[in-house]
């Protein structure tokens, strides 16, 4: 089961609105490459990993992907909160508003919504933990796409430990990943 | 004002209390100074010319293994708390991010004697800031609130910041 904790990974204080980064930070809510993709990704495949180190790692990086869904969404609704509507129209988001208002939803920094056909999960150990480090690369350039369109620290911040961690799930994944290579050619 | 080697800072609050932490005669989780939790046999096998940063720089970074930690750009970035409640509320963020990061490395190395100690004294850690955290303010988890009055949904929620004036 899942308890929630009513806080943040790690703090966020967005202080102002920018309707651009807001959009494109979808990219990490409901884009391909994005926190809800890895979380419902790893949250899967765990099912039919090998043995206990490899349900344990997963079980915990989807986990904490969802924390980041929760950072990403955060940093969207502190973005728009004081957005007008005309400041939306002027940013293509009209569209966003006839369905959402602003709220939050998941979907891509160009408005297509989130869809399961971005994740796979083989029940091969090997094929699996090679598309979660897959993923894990995809996310940390998408990071550092996202950190060269701002310059405001609220955002960065944030962003910064985001992309940090996409490091350090894509080295235990690949020690896993090698584990399992030696393991089965025995 | 802390800096640490990449020029990142944190910012704190001079009114704050520094002794706040030190009820009960608890051990003090110190997070004005660099603690060394560096051990010389820790992660013997992977990391064993390198070591941990603190629960405050970990946060920080986004890494608590130095062998791991790969910034993008030379960016400054900082965290204000104000009061003490933020100030605690750090603390709990700090030590949570610093055990999930153990807690990845453990799965892979369940027997690391050293890494095991250093979670569990963190977890010690955490559990007794919480209690603080949940007597003074709040409780973080729905079942831990024990007060006359159900304060889970009275507490902040973590998207709240009061128009660009709280981390919560």
């Amino acid at each position: 089961m899942f308890k929630y904790e009513k806080m943040l990974e790690y703090p966020i204080n967005i202080k102002k609105k920018d309707i651009k980064m807001a959009k494109n930070l979808l990219a990490q809510l409901g884009g391909s490459d994005g926190e809800l993709s890895a979380s419902l990704r790893y949250l899967c495949q765990r099912f039919t990993m090998p043995d206990d180190k490899g349900k344990a790692l997963l079980s915990d990086i989807g986990t904490e992907e969802l924390g980041h869904v929760e950072m990403i969404s955060t940093m969207v609704e502190q973005l728009l909160r004081d957005a007008s509507i005309e400041e939306l129209k002027k940013n293509n988001l009209a569209g966003w508003y006839v369905s959402h208002k602003k709220g939050i939803f998941p979907a891509n920094q160009d408005g297509v919504p989130f869809t399961t056909a971005y994740i796979q999960s083989t029940g091969d150990p090997i094929v699996d933990l090679q598309e979660d480090m897959a993923a894990e690369e995809k996310a940390r350039a998408t990071y550092e796409n996202l950190m060269d369109l701002t310059d405001d620290e609220d955002i960065l911040a944030p962003l910064s430990f985001l992309r940090q961690r996409e490091i350090v799930h894509f080295n235990r994944f690949k020690e896993l990943h090698d584990e399992y290579k030696e393991m089965l050619k025995k | 004002m802390y800096y640490d080697e990449n020029n990142n800072y944190f910012e704190y609050n001079n009114e704050i209390n520094k002794d706040y932490f030190n009820v009960n005669n608890s051990k003090k989780y110190d997070m004005y100074n660099e603690i060394n939790i560096s051990n010389p046999t820790f992660n013997t096998v992977t990391y064993r010319n390198s070591n941990l940063f603190t629960p405050t720089e970990g946060l920080n970074k986004g890494n608590m293994f130095k062998n791991l930690y790969d910034p993008y750009k030379n960016y400054i970035y900082k965290v204000t708390v104000r009061g003490k409640r933020e100030e605690l509320l750090l603390s709990i963020q700090e030590l949570t991010f610093a055990l999930k990061d153990l807690n990845l490395y453990l799965d892979l190395h369940p027997n690391d004697k050293n890494a095991l100690e250093t979670f569990k004294n963190y977890s010690e850690e955490l559990k007794r800031h919480k209690e603080i955290y949940n007597k003074e303010y709040s409780s973080l988890c729905a079942f831990d609130s024990n007060k006359n009055y159900f304060d889970w949904v009275k507490s902040p929620w973590p998207w709240d910041n009061m128009g660009g004036n709280t981390y919560v």
